[in-house]
């Protein structure tokens, strides 16, 4: 590599030809990409015997996470949990199961069948959610590979520009096109453009090189089709012939261009990704099973009173008010739902609790009575439509069994979120047929049951992946990362990475090492 | 569980001993509303949620009824509107007037408690806020260009009280509302809210069905008030009522 040319300026010239993957291959083998680090345990301190009570709001996986650590260093915890079980929004739904919407209570219509479940919450682990992954191998929570992509899957467009009339294609076939099309452009234009003097003959070759095996051009640089999206004929048995390449208006007219194709893209989306075997609230049982506080369920609070050398937490349960007397308290409450408790926090405080925002949130599952998608060669992965369900998520687990649960929607932002929000859960599962139609023949007709998740309108948690604009966090993360008192605030909301499992445990092993540092019992104090 | 609850009872303390000043029990029904209203009912910005502790059981009963009527809480555009809507729906006649009764008995209660909690204000941390810096507040939240309530422009608040003359007729110089006009009490409610509804008035989005009366006359009003500005200006006048 010529001294001239930084490795930055680089990857953007491999960006603007390649996209993105093509950064990526060039920087991990520029080492420049983060290492993953090794899963660690956190060593607390042994508590002090005489200031050692802990409350602990809410146990979602950050609050179980704290009370687990503390426990095993020593101290007095008590878990309140406002709603009627633990776990938080990693909640995996099964045969009569509640389902605690604010307006619309109901129990989960799956068949009493344990294959039949359906994660609400976190569905997806990558290998460098290292906390996660800690939890999972200590507590030896059985994982296996959930496929987040598949070629065969589709890209589905309600209306292509020029016909007026939904496709859908599969999306190997989809990549192959746009990487064909894209390594045209980049092939063409090498000619012309005179790249700077510091690339050699061979390096230039090298490149060509690259532009060329990407799109799968000719010699001549053309891209004719590419049986990297399979073939019209039997591959076995023939010389493979690729189908026609999508023309450049139907592939610049769909909304998978310059959006969805990337989403595996996304570090935390990157092939393979895990899930707990049996549903994701296998880590909150086991959580649950080595945890021996108390866990106070359907325990709302009411107020926070800071003293200088603790906390008192008001609750109620049921029509009994009790307080804690605690010492430290490590408080998961949504920070929107905390500006409605009473407390006596400092103003500024509060003011940086305020700018936390409900983030919303949409799921359906639904149980199908045929694995009809393994029909058409999908064993896992995403399909992505424009219609308002967004992605259709196809089982990986219990490949060829007679009946599975796919997700029928996935949708966030508060725009296509309310879409949802504002319908009956029978008119959601409804859209959620109407929308699968247009893709699968017949599919409404496999569906046996269906249950949708609002998670702005989950009771006791109104938000899912919470939002602040980024001069608030400029202005304000720091402060509620950093204790007030002896009150610590914790959540995948005190993360840059809200939504995530991952997030919430970083928040809360933060908050426990600062806690450590700040109050640990020194061996010589 | 046994276990975990013995453990629990050496730290949990009975609150009638210990912490006289904090809310006091809400009743079973009344918890649902907590959710989003606050511990208190007092209300929450970022739920969008209004204070209904201080709201006269009519008026209660009437929005519940006009959520459940289609007259509030239809229009997409509504989305605080929307997320009510749906739990009024799930509420039946009986619901309701269990509802209205528990707050009534908690606006009792409360007033009761704001006077005790005056004498024993000493005693409460030195971190409460005033009420002046919660105006203060909410003043800010409005994102206007005032600065703060005692750096108020003297023409805004004139500006505000020449406003509110036409809502006085109806809702009363004292801002407590009246339940033959149908018109309730605006002072307790925080700003933010008192503007966005003004605003869903005049963007048609509440008090739009012919049949609701009181609402058409509100939407009325609400177009007659001409700017952004002179919205903040009779909200902030409200508060100093």
């Amino acid at each position: 590599m010529n001294q001239s040319i930084s490795r930055r300026s680089l990857l953007t010239v491999l960006g603007a030809v390649g996209g993105a993957s093509a950064v990526y291959e060039a920087a991990g083998a520029l080492g420049m990409v983060t290492p993953v680090l090794p899963p660690q345990s956190l060593m607390l301190q042994p508590a002090n015997p005489n200031k050692n009570t802990v409350a602990i709001l809410g146990a979602g996986i950050s609050g179980l996470m704290v009370a687990y650590e503390l426990e095993r260093a020593g101290y007095q915890c008590v878990i309140l949990e406002a709603s009627h079980r633990a776990g938080g929004r990693n909640l995996t739904l099964r045969h009569n199961d509640l389902v605690d919407e604010l307006g619309h209570r109901r129990r989960c219509q799956f068949s009493p069948d344990s294959k039949m479940y359906f994660n609400a919450g976190p569905a997806r682990i990558p290998g460098h959610h290292q906390r996660v992954l800690h939890y999972c191998k200590a507590f030896q929570i059985p994982l296996q590979i959930r496929a987040n992509s598949s070629r065969l899957a589709y890209v589905h467009d309600e209306v292509s520009s020029n016909s007026k009339k939904s496709r859908k294609v599969r999306i190997g076939e989809y990549i192959a096109d746009a990487r064909g099309l894209l390594s045209e452009l980049a092939w063409k234009s090498a000619d012309r453009v005179s790249l700077d003097e510091p690339f050699t003959e061979e390096e230039l070759e090298s490149l060509s090189g690259f532009i060329r095996m990407y799109g799968d051009l000719t010699e001549k640089g053309n891209y004719q089709g590419s049986d990297r999206a399979g073939s019209t004929k039997d591959r076995m048995l023939f010389h493979s012939a690729p189908k026609a390449p999508l023309s450049t208006q139907d592939l610049l007219s769909s909304h998978f261009w310059h959006y969805q194709l990337h989403a595996t893209e996304i570090y935390d989306w990157g092939a393979p990704l895990m899930e707990i075997v049996g549903g994701m609230d296998g880590l909150v049982k086991a959580f649950m099973k080595r945890i021996h506080s108390p866990i106070i369920l359907n325990a709302m609070v009411q107020d926070i009173r800071l003293r200088e050398n603790g906390t008192d937490i008001v609750y109620q349960d049921q029509n009994k008010q009790s307080t804690l007397k605690v010492d430290y308290c490590f408080n998961s409450i949504p920070a929107h739902l905390i500006t409605g408790l009473r407390n006596n926090f400092p103003r500024d405080y509060r003011q940086a609790l305020g700018t936390l925002k409900r983030g919303h949130l949409f799921k359906i599952g639904l149980e199908m009575k045929e694995r009809f998608w393994e029909r058409e060669g999908i064993y896992g992965g995403i399909t992505y439509t424009s219609s308002d369900v967004g992605q259709l998520w196809y089982p990986s687990h219990d490949i060829h069994s007679q009946k599975g649960v796919m997700l029928g929607a996935y949708v966030w932002g508060e725009e296509k979120c309310a879409k949802f929000e504002r319908l009956s859960p029978q008119a959601r599962l409804q859209r959620a047929k109407e929308c699968g139609n247009a893709i699968h023949d017949n599919y409404a007709q496999y569906i046996e049951a269906g249950e949708s998740v609002p998670w702005a309108r989950m009771n006791h948690m109104m938000g899912c992946g919470s939002q602040m604009s980024p001069e608030d966090r400029k202005r304000y993360f720091d402060r509620i990362q950093q204790p007030e008192g002896h009150h610590f605030l914790i959540g995948d909301q005190v993360s840059y990475h809200s939504g995530w499992q991952e997030g919430a445990m970083a928040s809360a092993e933060h908050a426990l090492l600062s806690f450590d540092r700040q109050f640990g019992r020194r061996e010589h104090s | 569980m046994n276990g975990r609850r013995i453990l629990a009872n050496c730290l949990i303390v009975v609150v009638s001993t210990l912490l006289s000043f904090s809310v006091a029990a809400l009743d079973r029904d009344l918890l649902v509303c907590s959710v989003c209203h606050g511990a208190d009912l007092q209300g929450n910005k970022n739920t969008e949620a209004p204070n209904i502790a201080v709201l006269p059981s009519w008026y209660i009963r009437q929005q519940l009824h006009s959520y459940q009527r289609e007259w509030r809480g239809a229009k997409v555009k509504d989305k605080s509107g929307q997320e009510m809507r749906t739990i009024a729906l799930s509420l039946t006649d009986e619901h309701i007037q269990n509802i209205v009764e528990k707050i009534a008995h908690l606006n009792d209660a409360m007033n009761k408690k704001t006077l005790y909690e005056k004498t024993i204000h000493k005693e409460i941390s030195h971190k409460e806020t005033s009420h002046k810096e919660a105006i203060d507040e909410e003043v800010k939240s409005l994102a206007t260009n005032i600065k703060s309530f005692n750096e108020m422009p003297t023409d805004l608040l004139s500006q505000g009280k020449k406003l509110y003359q036409q809502c006085s007729a109806c809702h009363g110089s004292d801002g407590l509302g009246r339940e033959v006009v149908k018109a309730p009490p605006l002072v307790h409610q925080p700003m933010w809210y008192l503007k966005k509804q003004l605003n869903n008035y005049q963007a048609g989005i509440r008090g739009y069905h012919e049949q609701d009366s009181s609402g058409q006359q509100m939407t009325s009003i609400a177009q007659g008030i001409r700017s952004q500005d002179d919205i903040d200006a009779v909200v902030t006048f409200i508060k100093t009522l």
